[in-house]
């Protein structure tokens, strides 16, 4: 069971459920056992996420890290600042919010830019192979 | 040809590796924990005595806020993270970290977030300076006034989403990217501290987003946060994150503590469940926070905060089952993993008096919980880590970080945080309370104030011993191999510092050791050749 890894969020999940019924049971305000029960529920769901996931695939099956890593994107910077441009809008303004989402537009452009050409450049890298 | 990290800026600034995101993230924190540190020797300057002589109320305010959001928000936490995302892909034999472009908006989400936290300081009205809680009605518009305290939500916002993306992909990436072999029940210690740790972070961080979101609103509009809802959202965060700063750096000691005594870590199993009993548990006690409130039933969090002692009991039992019967080697990441070990229990015994309602009113709000929280926090977490920065530092540099200053950077840190907390214990079980610039000159507490003012100033002492360190170790290098410690886990199978690609070859996973089970078969298979001691094998071509 351990080469899969659903089993991990299930049984913590069922652990935070027993908290919950525990609080629930225990105290009349319903505030602790629905924040406990809400992160119970999330983590049972992501184990069955995983498990739904893990159940079309072999143990250990390396399809995922065959692609490859981009090696710097500065546009992924560009979109962090961006957000925390647009954040800063909640006290100094619309016209900054404004700001932040052109900046996030342009950031976005170029990220998806970046992966077009990253595809270009595995595809003629596929095709190289190919003719070899 | 190995590959080397780009050194033009753009490397660093830009880089999607894991392990230049992660190190730059230990940079950026490192950084910010100097400047708490500053703020905390302005704070101890101002209570050495009686009376107001360094800063004003208000600033000194500003100051025990931002030290502490600073330290919650972009030391500790991130720090932990920081560690995670180097080390879980080396340890479970990944090329890198799932979605690296994320990681990278992650970081730089971070480090914004603090800019804008710190931004504060440029208002008129100042920075936040209702402690690191942000609670209503002290953090609406009518008593925080001025967009500090805006910026400090926002911040916060912005520091959190970091983490929780960050958590995410490393968890996502253990589970997607584990190499042939590496099941979970092979997994090394700190990939399992991480694991947990990242589901914390996952499942009660949103809370507090949501609580910052809330407060947003009722500071521009006419709706008021519930002050009881609010503790509940906060405190639901506000606990697990506590350990969230906390499992990581137990995990950096235990792997500190297995390969200084040159053993596979004792009771593996044991310590795999304790760790999710204890992350459920940790995520159990937040209103043990809201005792005095009378709006929480204290017997259920009183039971819940009382049972972390077993599972901690269990973490106290392997190390010591571990560093029992080993070889014991005393470096200095090993000398701080001991620290943590014995500096923890006083937090952790304190943590059992807080845990008891009655004791709980007597000393709530008082410096006793200011030791209790930074003998866990400082004397626990940052030794585990300087176990972990010691241990890793040749495999992240390819150099050895100085053992002489090292262990001078121990003693000065050990003495330093006991001269320190140890008499904030004393004043807080006499009544003084925390957050406060001045106190009465007759209620018998300047001595020990003294005493912890002198105390600060030897950590002060401990931490610059540490940046030179840092200095002289990276300036005039002693050149590290790839495996210098003899460690178990696979990140000592990659060359130091690592290729981008991480590993050009890995050794067979059979266990969580899998490099002391190499070992082991290389010296069994040399056992077996070898004739056994006392017998001369018989000469060649020598008569029958």
């Amino acid at each position: 069971m351990s080469a899969r890894a659903w089993w991990v969020p299930i049984i913590w999940g069922l652990l935070l459920a027993v908290a919950a019924a525990g609080a629930r049971l225990w105290m009349s305000s319903l505030t602790p056992p629905l924040l406990l029960g809400a992160a119970s529920a999330g983590s049972l769901l992501t184990g069955i996420g995983i498990y739904l996931w893990e159940r079309g695939r072999a143990p250990f099956d390396d399809r995922d890290t065959a692609r490859p890593n981009p090696v710097a994107s500065p546009p992924t910077v560009l979109a962090a600042i961006a957000a925390a441009v647009m954040s800063t809008g909640a006290f100094g303004g619309l016209w900054v919010l404004l700001i932040g989402v052109g900046l996030l537009a342009l950031a976005l452009v170029c990220v998806i830019a970046e992966l077009l050409l990253e595809r270009r450049a595995r595809r003629s890298a596929r095709a190289v192979r190919s003719a070899r | 040809m190995r590959e080397r990290p780009s050194r033009q800026p753009l490397g660093w600034i830009a880089s999607t590796d894991h392990k230049v995101i992660g190190l730059g993230l230990m940079a950026v924190c490192l950084l910010f924990f100097l400047i708490a540190g500053i703020f905390a020797l302005i704070m101890r300057s101002e209570l050495a005595r009686p009376g107001l002589q360094v800063v004003s109320t208000a600033h000194y305010n500003e100051l025990f806020s931002m030290h502490g959001s600073t330290m919650v928000f972009l030391v500790m936490t991130p720090l932990a993270l920081a560690l995670a995302v180097y080390l879980v892909p080396l340890q479970i034999g990944a090329a890198n970290l799932v979605a690296p472009r994320l990681n990278l908006w992650a970081v730089w989400l971070l480090v914004l977030g603090g800019l804008v936290i710190y931004g504060g300081f440029a208002t008129s009205h100042g920075a936040a300076a209702d402690g690191w809680w942000g609670m209503p009605p002290l953090s609406n518009e009518s008593y925080s006034p001025g967009i500090g305290q805006d910026a400090w939500f926002v911040g916060v916002i912005l520091a959190l989403l970091s983490m929780e993306i960050l958590a995410c992909t490393v968890l996502a990436t253990v589970v997607l990217r584990r190499a042939p072999g590496v099941t979970m029940m092979r997994l090394p210690i700190f990939t399992w501290t991480a694991v947990v740790t990242c589901f914390m972070v996952i499942f009660s961080f949103p809370s507090f987003i949501a609580a910052c979101v809330m407060m947003l609103v009722d500071r521009h509009s006419s709706w008021n946060v519930d002050p009881v809802l609010y503790l509940h959202l906060f405190w639901f965060y506000g606990h697990p994150v506590v350990y969230v700063m906390f499992f990581p750096y137990v995990g950096a000691v235990a792997e500190s503590i297995s390969t200084f005594s040159g053993k596979r870590f004792f009771g593996y199993g044991p310590m795999v469940a304790s760790l999710l009993g204890f992350t459920v548990l940790s995520m159990s006690v937040w209103a043990h926070h809201m005792f005095t409130t009378g709006q929480v039933t204290n017997e259920y969090f009183s039971l819940t905060s009382t049972a972390l002692a077993i599972t901690a009991g269990v973490e106290y039992f392997d190390a010591f089952g571990t560093l029992w019967g080993g070889s014991v080697r005393f470096t200095t990441s090993m000398l701080f993993a001991l620290g943590f070990l014995f500096q923890f229990l006083i937090g952790g015994l304190t943590g059992i008096f807080v845990a008891s309602p009655p004791l709980d009113y007597h000393v709530n709000d008082s410096y006793f919980v200011v030791a209790h929280f930074h003998y866990t926090l400082f004397a626990g977490s940052l030794f585990g880590l300087f176990a972990g920065i010691f241990l890793w530092f040749p495999k992240a540099t390819g150099a050895f970080l100085r053992e002489g200053l090292g262990k001078l950077q121990f003693w000065l840190l050990v003495i330093g945080t006991n001269l320190t907390f140890f008499p904030m214990l004393l004043v807080g079980y006499d009544g003084m309370p925390r957050r406060i610039a001045d106190y009465p000159a007759g209620a018998g507490w300047t001595g020990l104030n003294e005493l912890s003012t002198a105390g600060s100033a030897v950590i002060a002492a401990g931490v610059l011993v540490f940046v030179v360190n840092l200095a002289v170790s990276l300036g005039h290098r002693r050149t590290a191999g790839a495996d210098p410690w003899s460690g178990m886990s696979l990140e000592w199978a990659a060359s130091s510092p690592p290729p981008r690609h991480n590993f050009d070859r890995l050794p067979p996973v059979r266990s969580y050791a899998p490099l002391l089970d190499l070992r082991e078969a290389v010296e069994h298979a040399a056992a077996l050749v070898a004739p056994p001691p006392g017998v001369t094998p018989p000469a060649s071509g020598s008569p029958a």
